[in-house]
């Protein structure tokens, strides 16, 4: 999943950012702790199949779970940005190619309306 | 192993798992963190061995309102697994016939050794995990890879072309460990190491310690089949 904060001059369709990027390497030390907590991880699992559910069957429950966790950890990582928007990519392989196609991209929204 | 012992060996894996998730629930899902404070106290009641079916009969009606509140498993299929080790047990405490007791126990036995065969299977007939392929690219561009380092395992073919092969040869076979009950303790060892490498190496943690909460049942089964008899 991808998002950018949007601003009301912008017109391109650009600043798109990864949503929770992974890290580079994870330690010895993180992994076993991480057999025993992993919250972050887990909602970022569920955020994947939310995102699977949004592609295949559209519901409403779908979009506003990705927009709540989306804004609930924008809130917390770099508080300020107002208006958002997220889109889907998803990649497949197409013989030899790995194809990207973006299957969702949600109306700009407004953050702090939908933080629970 | 009893039926008695297997059935209480499940009923503390599952509170222990179940106790594991909802603290990790209490930290994101913050707007029902009541459910799943109700749903740490049951599994303690859970724990105790004093109120297995109150306890039992809670934790199955949090369920029930956690797929309401998620529209379905928020985890795949760990919370799968959680429901039908869960579901099981419950049928298997408060049915009063012997009978279907064993019937309920043993469903859950024949469900997880096919969670493995028919996994197995599955892969057996893909092509794409037949060459390795699959495998190389969950590593290479699937959301499941816990660090970046990860995927350099796609640029390793016939590592990733004996890893698929391990898994499909190992879940296809694991049936036929219950023909003696040394051989199904080895093959429920491989099966939990391979749970873990996936949780080191995706992150699925809750898997590891939901699908070891169902090996009991499995033990019994094998005992209630081709020992006890």
């Amino acid at each position: 999943m991808q998002w950018r904060a949007v601003h009301e001059a912008e017109t391109t369709d650009s600043n798109w950012q990864e949503f929770r990027p992974r890290p580079q390497r994870v330690t010895p030390l993180e992994t076993l702790g991480r057999l025993f907590w992993n919250p972050r991880w887990n909602e970022t699992l569920y955020l994947v199949s939310l995102s699977e559910r949004l592609t295949l069957e559209p519901t409403e429950h779908s979009e506003r779970e990705i927009k709540t966790l989306l804004a609930r950890h924008l809130h917390m990582v770099e508080p300020g940005i107002e208006r958002l928007q997220f889109r889907l990519v998803f990649v497949r392989r197409e013989g030899g190619d790995l194809i990207e196609e973006i299957t969702h991209l949600s109306e700009p929204f407004t953050a702090s309306g939908i933080i629970r | 192993m009893t039926f008695e012992t297997a059935v209480r060996a499940t009923e503390i894996l599952l509170a222990l798992a179940f106790v594991q998730q909802s603290l990790e629930h209490l930290k994101t899902s913050t707007d029902i963190r009541w459910l799943f404070l109700l749903r740490i106290l049951a599994c303690l009641a859970l724990l105790s061995g004093l109120a297995s079916i109150p306890a039992l009969v809670t934790l199955a009606l949090i369920s029930l309102v956690m797929l309401h509140r998620f529209q379905g498993p928020y985890n795949g299929g760990s919370d799968r697994m959680s429901l039908l080790i869960l579901w099981c047990l419950l049928l298997a405490q408060i049915t009063p016939s012997p009978l279907w007791q064993i019937v309920a126990f043993a469903y859950l036995a024949a469900q997880l050794t096919l969670s493995y065969f028919i996994s197995g299977w599955v892969k057996l007939l893909n092509p794409e995990w037949r060459s390795g392929r699959a495998l190389r690219d969950v590593f290479q561009f699937s959301a499941y890879p816990v660090s970046e380092n990860l995927r350099a395992f796609s640029n390793r073919p016939t590592l990733c072309w004996t890893m698929s092969w391990a898994v499909i040869l190992f879940e296809l076979l694991l049936p036929l460990s219950l023909l003696h009950q040394n051989l199904l303790i080895a093959a429920l060892g491989i099966a939990a190491l391979f749970h873990l490498a996936n949780a080191c190496l995706f992150g699925l943690n809750r898997f590891f310690w939901i699908w070891l909460a169902a090996y009991p049942s499995l033990l019994w089964f094998q005992w209630f089949i081709f020992e006890a008899t």
